[in-house]
């Protein structure tokens, strides 16, 4: 199987873009004691642009740069292990309201979000 | 040093993710689900590491290799194309596992 370096390299510059603006989100942002916003915010805003990505998406070609937004720079602003992480000390600490109302407030506005960039880019981008 | 290690590593993070992702010919998308259950037990076992540890392994490596956007966009393909169950029983897995996976992790860091 021969190794595609053009995608190879736009998967890791993504993944490094997603990751270093996260990182500045969480450091910039106060530690939350409460709800986790930064984690929050990273995983709406990433649900948002690759459903955008994925609406505008032509099935026939995948370029390099697609690739590099979706799976690079998305998939590594988002995180799911953070996310996790975060329910599971809630659960630690006994804050089960908490632990409950992000899982699912997170995974509903995420879903929402996605969902509207899709239909956003699809109406923008192809009328 | 921090950067150019933070640098390597969102990049090893998001790589690792891309070929393991390429396992996702199943209804539940198992490589994805094995990135973020794997990703989530890591990150549980490493909450009491060293700042420098935190940022390089957790935040960079980890945080990288796992992903919600991915989740998303899988389970919107699958209710757009009808598999309602399959949808749900996606969610299911890498919700609970997930956070199985982070308190076991955490369970035995401490």
């Amino acid at each position: 199987m021969s190794i595609d370096r053009r995608a190879v390299a736009a998967v890791a510059v993504g993944g490094v873009a997603g990751a270093s603006v996260r990182w500045l989100l969480v450091e910039t942002m106060a530690e939350p004691t409460g709800w986790p916003w930064p984690i929050f915010i990273v995983n709406l805003a990433g649900s948002l642009l690759f459903g955008w990505l994925h609406g505008s998406d032509r099935p026939s070609s995948t370029p390099h740069w697609w690739l590099g937004a979706t799976t690079g720079f998305c998939g590594a602003l988002t995180t799911f292990s953070t996310f996790a992480v975060e329910v599971a000390t809630f659960l630690r600490e006994d804050r089960f309201s908490l632990a409950l109302g992000y899982l699912v407030v997170s995974l509903a506005v995420g879903f929402g979000a996605f969902l509207a960039g899709s239909r956003l880019s699809r109406s923008v981008v192809q009328p | 040093m921090t950067v150019p290690l933070f640098v390597l590593a969102a990049a090893l993070g998001a790589l690792t993710r891309w070929q393991l992702t390429r396992l996702n010919d199943t209804d539940l998308h198992l490589g994805t689900v094995l990135v973020n259950v794997g990703a989530a037990f890591a990150a549980g076992l490493a909450v009491e590491a060293s700042s420098t540890v935190a940022l390089v392994f957790t935040t960079a490596l980890l945080g990288s290799l796992s992903t919600f956007s991915t989740v998303m966009s899988e389970l919107a393909n699958h209710l757009t194309g009808g598999r309602r169950r399959q949808a749900i029983s996606y969610l299911a897995l890498s919700v609970t596992a997930g956070i199985a996976a982070a308190s076991i992790g955490l369970e035995l860091a401490n």
